[in-house]
């Protein structure tokens, strides 16, 4: 059974398109992120998911009970606001009792869980204080504290870390991530952060122009990128256009020209496009003479990014980007191998 | 001495010109007692009493005056609050064509002269067979004619009202009066109390309406300040009407500016 299943959702405003036929299926206890840059849908399908929005078409049900035309004050979702969206006159305490007095919780029921939600989130010293008198960081506990207390189902989360500085997002992902496993929440997350997004989810959806274009776990989504776009928006990806020459001689191996010379690619593929786009992952270089892959070029510029040196390459007339930790490396010219598993077949 | 210092060197001045004299001249009008003139070779008056303040509240229509601005003031402010509640919600919240000219459209009333308005004000509730009830007149016009300020203000306060925080109550489960409580009403709490200052003001200094349409029968004090201050002017008369006209002004706008510093901005936004 699922605990929220989102089934042909289309989003039509006049003529433009925010959602195109989406459609997801969440497990109880699953966090799924929703990622993609801006403009892609994601808050729409989020407003859809809580009942903000109704869709133009298309069905939204939790624990199987379609919840389409339910509004948001009876439907058992709960939502941490990009802008937090405390009460600024309420107190903390207040903040957290407004959704449980709402819903007339008898007041020991309410004290016994404001009780655990407040140890869980260590906000026992702040309860008399104004929103205005915390940190962001607070603010931001709080705000999930309040969704946390009313027991949803399903809890939302629309970017809830774009307002707080480097530090404090660390320390609050960590913090998100913990209290959903603790209360076995299942989450969708909202987010254009892919560090967010691949540190916190089971899985990740990656939306674009309205359309979800993949959708798998964090490794998956990162290693193995369906098409151009999910490769460039994750991470960082050398994308090359190359031909197909032949089948290798071993098992799945699939042999290529390209601009950076001949390719030897690993795919359990059946078949293969003659013309096609492959990635490879900027940081999966190895200087492991066994690999399959070798490839020789000329250093075009360097930048110290701190854990690395972000390389750029001329190879034959194509530049690619590579990530080298080791400064002796970096000389005029450079050769360095490349896995024929590391190397994706793109789908576009 | 820089820019900035000479600035305000200058508005102090200008404030004091503009505020200081005219009030310590009207206190000092108020009190010279009519057995020795104040004369312009006498900084200050040679004797002072209130003989002026007993004589205007016994022998004017003062204490009549009093009452029918202290009624009328107050319900044209609530008046035009309550009516200006729906337009400002609609021009602060809601999106539709043609907004912006309607908005416009709801600023006309100011951009009228004052006398202008009273006579067609006039002319059309007799029409009507208003004429009788000149309170309900006088009030029906400083409604139409001051509720513009009550819509800016209020539509400032709706337009100021954050849409997360009216989702966050919903998502809460509160209901439409319990959202209205939470989201809307902190925010507009200020708005309502400056709409309220600025219509009891505008209501209670107002003379053109009050006067076409209200006089003989019902005087405000601007009827009887305009008329101390007509062929039977007498100064020292004059400056005690609109002295009286002034203090409770002075005195409602404190006690509102202490009340919005409770409702500061900070406070709304969370910020």
């Amino acid at each position: 059974m699922y605990s929220l299943e989102v089934r042909n959702i289309k989003m039509k405003y006049d003529n433009f398109t925010a959602l195109s036929d989406v459609s997801l299926k969440v497990k109880k206890g699953e966090f799924v992120t929703l990622l993609g840059p801006s403009g892609c849908g994601k808050t729409t399908l989020l407003k859809i998911i809580s009942g903000f929005i109704t869709p133009s078409n298309g069905n939204v049900f939790i624990n199987n009970e379609d919840v389409t035309k339910t509004p948001p004050e009876t439907r058992d979702t709960a939502m941490c606001f990009q802008s937090y969206a405390l009460f600024p006159h309420l107190s903390v305490l207040q903040n957290l009792s407004f959704g449980l007095i709402q819903r007339k919780v008898d007041t020991k029921k309410r004290s016994q869980i404001l009780e655990e939600v407040v140890a869980q989130l260590e906000l026992t010293t702040e309860l008399e204080k104004l929103p205005n008198q915390l940190s962001g960081g607070q603010q931001q506990r709080v705000a999930l504290g309040r969704a946390l207390v009313m027991r949803p189902e399903v809890i939302l989360f629309d970017e809830p870390l774009s307002n707080l500085d480097a530090l404090l997002r660390e320390s609050v992902r960590i913090e998100i991530k913990r209290i959903v496993k603790l209360f076995n929440l299942t989450a969708i997350y909202v987010t254009h952060d892919q560090h967010e997004a691949l540190s916190l989810s089971d899985r990740i959806a990656l939306l674009h122009e309205g359309s979800i274009i993949q959708i798998d776990d964090s490794e998956t989504i990162y290693t193995s990128p369906k098409n151009k776009f999910v490769a460039n928006f994750l991470g960082s990806s050398n994308i090359i256009s190359a031909k197909l020459i032949k089948k290798g001689n071993k098992k799945n191996e699939w042999i290529f020209q390209s601009e950076i010379g001949k390719l030897v690619v690993y795919s359990e593929e059946v078949s293969v496009k003659p013309d096609v786009h492959i990635s490879w992952r900027s940081e999966k270089v190895t200087f492991n003479k066994s690999s399959d892959n070798k490839i020789k070029g000329k250093i075009e510029n360097i930048f110290f990014l701190g854990s690395h040196y972000e390389v750029f390459v001329k190879v034959n007339k194509e530049i690619v980007k590579i990530n080298v930790s080791n400064k002796h490396l970096l000389n005029k010219e450079i050769t360095f191998f490349l896995d024929k598993r590391d190397l994706k077949i793109l789908e576009d | 001495m820089n820019l900035n210092k000479v600035l305000i060197l200058l508005i102090l001045i200008i404030s004091f010109i503009w505020l200081v004299v005219p009030f310590t001249m009207a206190i000092l009008w108020s009190l010279v007692d009519p057995s020795e003139p104040w004369t312009v070779d006498k900084i200050f008056p040679p004797v002072m009493s209130f003989y002026r303040w007993n004589y205007m509240w016994e022998n004017s229509n003062l204490k009549e005056a009093l009452l029918n601005s202290y009624i009328l003031a107050p319900t044209t402010a609530l008046f035009c609050l309550i009516l200006s509640i729906p337009t400002s919600y609609a021009f602060g919240r809601l999106n539709f064509y043609g907004k912006e000219i309607a908005k416009l459209l709801t600023l006309l009333p100011i951009v009228l002269p004052p006398f202008v308005t009273s006579i067609y004000f006039s002319s059309i509730l007799f029409e009507i067979g208003f004429q009788y009830w000149k309170f309900g007149n006088v009030l029906i016009a400083h409604v139409v004619l001051f509720i513009p300020f009550s819509i800016r203000i209020m539509t400032v306060c709706f337009e100021q009202v954050k849409q997360d925080v009216i989702d966050a109550a919903r998502d809460l489960s509160a209901s439409k009066i319990e959202v209205f409580k939470t989201a809307y009403f902190p925010s507009l709490k200020s708005g309502v109390f400056a709409s309220i200052l600025i219509v009891f003001i505008l209501s209670i200094e107002e003379f053109a309406i009050a006067f076409i349409i209200g006089a003989p029968d019902f005087i405000t004090i601007p009827t009887i300040l305009y008329s101390a201050l007509g062929q039977d002017f007498v100064r020292p008369n004059a400056a005690v009407i609109s002295l009286i006209l002034v203090f409770p002004n002075v005195i409602l706008m404190i006690f509102l500016e202490r009340v919005l510093r409770s409702a500061n901005p900070a406070l709304i936004s969370g910020k």
